[in-house]
């Protein structure tokens, strides 16, 4: 077993909280320009993704990257899960994973 | 009660257990999930850091407990990566966020190969398995893997146990209040259709279900 690489689950309201270390987090893509893509979390803040390709509007996409600052993510990796996601789940495991149960994830 | 239908293991599966709802209860008692009961075997959904946790702190590698339970079985979650395809078999590392595992699945009839050969590196996938150690780490044996994550519907299994939908929901939410069950979000939570992932150990119900294991509702969006 590897541990020692293992990425934050974050929404806006975590982020801060991770910068300089690796986060994955889901955004609906609302701009993208193939350099720089802004989309909302699944706690509706806004974020910046840096290093995404070119993703349809409204498409969610997880990515997996060192968070730079408050609101921006440098992508490693990057999952595109189409048009249909549950934000309310995933905002949740969020939470979740970020409070009583962290130890199961970091 | 049912003597009859269970045979003696099952019997003294019920016999004071603190399993009883009108029993406070602590918890589950660790010794009542021995695996004597054949039963008694559960399919633990995992983070791989919870793995890593018991490994580490485990004297007896081969026989770990998380949670009071007897590892056996485990279904993950997680990224493929370095996928590598052999003859007789197909290795990858199976990456959740919390960790990286190495996985193994044979090849052992055609459907094999044909599932294995769908799977790239970079998909998400939540498999079932079974952890052993070799070598001293963790590795996972892979029974099945699937791409799409469905859930069991709850209303389905509402309908196998002949009790309606809302007495289901509430009897989970009892069990888990009384500490005889534990409901964990599983990573698969965010993906696609949003299920949580209950672990039905015993239920003992005023309905008289028998005994489920790995029982999974979902909820419908």
């Amino acid at each position: 077993m590897d541990m020692s690489n293992p990425a934050a689950f974050v929404n806006g309201e975590l982020l801060p909280n991770y910068i300089g270390k690796r986060v994955r987090a889901v955004v609906q893509v609302l701009q993208s320009d193939g350099a720089v893509t802004i989309g909302k979390s699944t706690d509706d803040r806004q974020l910046t993704v840096r290093g995404l390709p070119q993703v349809p509007p409204m498409n969610y996409v997880e990515v997996t990257g060192i968070a730079e600052n408050n609101q921006l993510i440098n992508a490693e990796i990057w999952t595109d899960f189409g048009k249909k996601f549950d934000i309310n789940s995933n905002n949740m495991l969020c939470r979740l994973a970020n409070g009583e149960f962290k130890s199961l994830f970091l | 009660m049912h003597s009859s239908e269970f045979d003696d293991d099952d019997a003294a599966a019920f016999a004071g257990g603190g399993f009883m709802p009108s029993q406070a209860t602590q918890g589950p008692d660790s010794s009542f999930y021995s695996s004597k009961n054949r039963d008694a075997q559960v399919l633990l959904p995992l983070t791989i850091k919870q793995i890593s946790d018991a490994f580490q702190s485990s004297d007896d590698k081969s026989n770990m407990i998380i949670d009071g339970v007897d590892v056996t079985n485990v279904t993950l979650v997680g990224r493929v990566c370095n996928k590598a395809g052999r003859i007789t078999d197909v290795a990858f590392v199976l990456d959740d966020g919390t960790g990286r595992i190495e996985c193994n699945k044979w090849l052992q009839e055609a459907v094999d190969s044909i599932e294995m050969e769908g799977i790239s590196d970079g998909m998400y996938v939540r498999l079932h398995g079974h952890l052993k150690g070799f070598q001293g780490k963790m590795t996972v044996n892979v029974f099945s893997l699937r791409t799409r994550d469905e859930g069991v519907p709850r209303e389905l299994i509402a309908r196998q146990l002949g009790i309606p939908l809302d007495k289901l929901m509430l009897a989970i939410k009892n069990l888990i209040e009384e500490g005889a069950i534990y409901e964990a979000i599983g990573l698969g939570n965010s993906y696609r259709l949003g299920w949580v992932h209950v672990r039905v150990f015993y239920s003992v119900s005023q309905w008289e279900a028998r005994p489920k294991i790995g029982v999974r509702p979902s909820y419908s969006d």
